[in-house]
C-alpha cells in the first residue's frame, strides 16, 4: 500500500508580473518611441527606443518582452535611417532577449520583417521558462524546463552545481523551433540516480551555431539559477523515462516562413514579368515592343535570385549562416534512471531563481565563474 | 488638328514617362534623389482620320525626390523629339514637366497626385497642356535589400482648361525593376509602361521602355 508522506502537489504559480514592472520597463517610453516611430520621427524614435531599452536592460528578466519590441522598433528605425548594421543590431539584440518575438507584419514592412527573419535564424538562442516552484514529493514527478528557441540549433542543458561542477546532463540535441519548443525535464537526481543534496544549483541552456562542415559551436548561454531542498522520506520509486532528443526531422531549421518568402519573391518577379509581357495584349490587342521582354527578364531573373537567396538562407546585409539540417541525434543522457536503480525517495522542492544570460565566443569552457547573477531577478514563474 | 494627333499623342507618353514612380530613393524615408532618365517611346495612334499610326523616339530628362517623414516630392522633366517612320511621317518636339506630392500610407504604399503640364510643338504650332492626376506606387523586395519590384497606376482626375479636347479616359500602368546596391549611394531602374487614352477623335496607346540611373541620399 502506497503511502504518501506528504501531500502530492505540483505548483506552478504564474508569474504576476508587478505593476511597478512597467515603469522598469519603461513602457511608456517605448510608447512613445513607437508613436514617433509611426509618425517617422525617426530622430526622436531612436532617442527615446534607445533610452527605453537602457533603462529596461537595468531591470528584471521580466521586461525581456518589452525590451524586444523596443529593440525591434529601434531596429526598423535604423533600418529606415539607412542604418542597416544598426538594424541587424537591433534585432540581433531583440532576438536573443526574446527568442520568440517577431515583428507585426502589419506594423513592419516585409522589407524589415525579412531583415528580422535573416537575423533570427542567425541568431541560436534559447529562452527558459519555468515554474516558480515545484514540489517532487514522488519519483515521476519533475520541474519542467521549456526551451523556446529563435531558430532550430543544437543545445544542451546541464544542471551544475554552484560551484559550476556538473550534477546532471538533462538534454543533448536540436531544439524545437516551434512555439512549444522543448520540455526538458528534472527528477532532482544527479548523474548518480540518487537526489541531489539540498543546496544552490543552476540549469545553463547552451545554444551553438552548426556550420557547413558539421561542427557546432557554442554562442551562447542561459543561466537559471535553482534552489533544491531534499528531505529523506520513505517511499520505492516509481521512474519515468528521460525525456528523448527530438526528432531529427522536427529539430530541422525552421524554414517554413523563409520558403514562403522566397516563393513570394519568384511569384511577384514572375508576376511582374508576365505583367511586362502581357500588358500590351490586355490594353491593346497588340503584340507590344519587343524591348520589353529585357524588362521581363530582369523583372524574372530578380525573382529568382531572390528565390535561391532566400532558399539559401542569405538576408539583408551579410550573409549569416546558411541553415542546414542537423546531424543524427546524438543525445546522450548520462546517469538515466531506470526502473532497477535503487534510489532512496525524498521530498525535493525546486525553487528558481534569477535568470541571466552569457555570450560565449570561445566555447562552453568560458563559462563565468560561478557567483552572482548580473542582478536578474525571476519574476514568480515567469522566465 | 491632324498633325496634332501625334504631338499629343507624344506628349502622353512623356507624361506617362513623367508619372511613372521610379524607385528613387526607395529605402530612404528621410532623404533624397536626384537621377537621370531615358526612355523608348512607341506610340500607336487610332483615329478615324489617319487610321492607324506609329511613332517612337528618344527621350531624355532628369527627376528629384525629396521625402521627409510620410510626406514624399518627386519633381521631373523629360523632353525629345519622335517621329514617324511612314513617308508622311512628321516629328513632334516634346516637352513634360510635373510635381507629385505623395504621402506614404504604409511604408511600401505611396499615394500620389500633382500637376503635369505638357508642351508640343509641331510645323503646326505649340500646343500646351496643363493636366491633374493621381495614383498608387508599391514596392516589394526581390533580392534582400538590393532589388525591389515596383508597380504604380495613375489616372488623369481633372481635365485641362488649355486642352479644349475632351478625353474620354486616360491610365496608365508602370511595372519594373530598381536596383540599389548595398552601400553604395546609387541607384538604377528599367521599367515598362503601358498607357491608354482616348478623346473623340481617336485612341492612343504609349509604351514605354525606361531606363534610370542616379544618386540617392540621407
Amino acid at each position: 500500500m502506497m503511502r504518501r508522506a506528504s501531500v502530492v502537489c505540483l505548483l506552478a504559480l504564474v508569474a504576476a508580473v508587478p505593476r511597478a514592472v512597467a515603469g522598469q520597463c519603461g513602457i511608456d517610453l517605448v510608447q512613445s518611441g513607437i508613436e514617433a516611430y509611426r509618425d517617422l520621427d525617426l530622430a526622436l524614435a531612436t532617442e527615446l527606443l534607445t533610452s527605453a531599452t537602457e533603462l529596461s536592460e537595468q531591470s528584471s528578466s521580466a521586461c525581456a518582452s518589452e525590451r524586444a519590441r523596443a529593440l525591434t522598433y529601434l531596429g526598423a528605425t535604423h533600418w529606415l535611417s539607412d542604418r542597416p548594421d544598426s538594424a541587424r543590431l537591433s534585432f540581433q539584440r531583440a532576438v536573443i532577449e526574446a527568442p520568440r518575438h517577431r515583428p507585426d507584419a502589419v506594423e513592419f514592412p516585409p522589407e524589415i520583417t525579412d531583415l528580422f527573419d535573416d537575423v533570427r535564424r542567425a541568431t541560436p538562442s534559447v529562452a527558459l521558462t519555468v515554474p516558480r516552484e515545484v514540489e517532487i514529493t514522488r519519483d515521476g514527478e519533475t520541474i519542467g524546463i521549456r526551451l523556446t528557441a529563435s531558430t532550430g540549433h543544437p543545445v544542451t542543458v546541464e544542471v551544475r552545481s554552484a560551484q559550476g561542477e556538473p550534477v546532471r546532463m538533462l538534454y543533448r540535441g536540436a531544439i524545437d523551433p516551434g512555439a512549444q519548443g522543448t520540455l526538458v525535464a528534472w527528477d532532482g537526481r544527479g548523474a548518480d540516480g540518487d537526489v541531489v543534496a539540498s543546496g544552490d544549483y543552476q540549469v545553463e541552456a547552451i545554444s551553438s551555431s552548426a556550420s557547413p562542415d558539421g561542427a557546432s559551436t557554442p554562442v551562447r548561454m542561459v543561466v537559471l539559477a535553482l534552489t533544491v531542498q531534499a528531505t529523506p522520506v520513505v517511499e520505492p520509486p516509481v521512474l519515468l523515462p528521460e525525456p528523448q532528443a527530438e526528432d531529427a526531422a522536427v529539430a530541422m531549421d525552421d524554414q517554413g516562413g523563409s520558403t514562403w518568402r522566397a516563393v513570394g519573391a519568384v511569384a511577384a518577379g514572375l508576376l511582374g514579368g508576365g505583367a511586362v509581357v502581357a500588358l500590351p495584349y490586355l490594353v491593346d490587342g497588340g503584340s507590344g515592343h519587343p524591348a520589353r521582354f529585357a524588362v521581363a527578364g530582369a523583372f524574372g531573373v530578380a525573382g529568382i535570385v531572390g528565390l535561391v537567396q532566400r532558399l539559401r538562407g542569405g538576408g539583408s546585409g551579410d550573409p549569416p549562416a546558411r541553415p542546414r539540417p542537423l546531424g543524427p541525434m546524438d543525445a546522450v543522457l548520462p546517469g538515466s534512471a531506470s526502473m532497477e536503480t535503487p534510489v532512496r525517495w525524498r521530498l525535493v522542492r525546486i525553487r528558481a531563481g534569477a535568470l541571466w544570460r552569457v555570450e560565449l565566443d570561445g566555447g562552453p569552457d568560458e563559462r563565468p565563474a560561478p557567483g552572482a547573477p548580473p542582478g536578474t531577478d525571476l519574476p514568480g514563474g515567469g522566465r | 488638328m491632324k498633325r496634332a494627333w501625334p504631338s499629343l499623342g507624344i506628349a502622353a507618353a512623356f507624361a506617362a514617362i513623367a508619372c511613372s514612380t521610379s524607385a528613387v530613393g526607395a529605402q530612404a524615408v528621410d532623404g533624397h534623389a536626384v537621377g537621370a532618365r531615358a526612355a523608348y517611346a512607341d506610340v500607336r495612334l487610332v483615329s478615324a482620320d489617319e487610321g492607324d499610326r506609329t511613332l517612337g523616339g528618344i527621350l531624355l530628362g532628369a527627376e528629384g525626390r525629396a521625402s521627409w517623414r510620410r510626406l514624399q516630392i518627386d519633381v521631373q522633366y523629360m523632353q525629345g523629339r519622335v517621329r514617324g517612320s511612314g513617308p508622311v511621317s512628321e516629328g513632334a518636339d516634346i516637352g513634360v514637366a510635373q510635381g507629385l506630392v505623395g504621402i506614404r500610407v504604409l511604408p511600401w504604399v505611396v499615394l500620389h497626385a500633382g500637376p503635369r503640364f505638357l508642351e508640343t510643338g509641331t510645323s503646326g504650332g505649340e500646343r500646351h497642356t496643363l493636366r491633374w492626376q493621381a495614383g498608387a506606387s508599391v514596392s516589394v523586395p526581390l533580392v534582400r535589400d538590393w532589388v525591389h519590384g515596383f508597380g504604380s497606376a495613375v489616372g488623369s482626375v481633372v481635365g485641362s482648361g488649355l486642352d479644349p479636347r475632351p478625353y474620354t479616359g486616360r491610365g496608365g500602368v508602370t511595372v519594373g525593376v530598381t536596383l540599389t546596391p548595398a552601400g553604395l549611394p546609387t541607384w538604377a531602374s528599367v521599367g515598362y509602361r503601358m498607357d491608354k487614352e482616348g478623346d473623340e477623335s481617336g485612341v492612343r496607346t504609349i509604351e514605354t521602355i525606361q531606363i534610370g540611373i542616379g544618386w540617392r541620399g540621407g
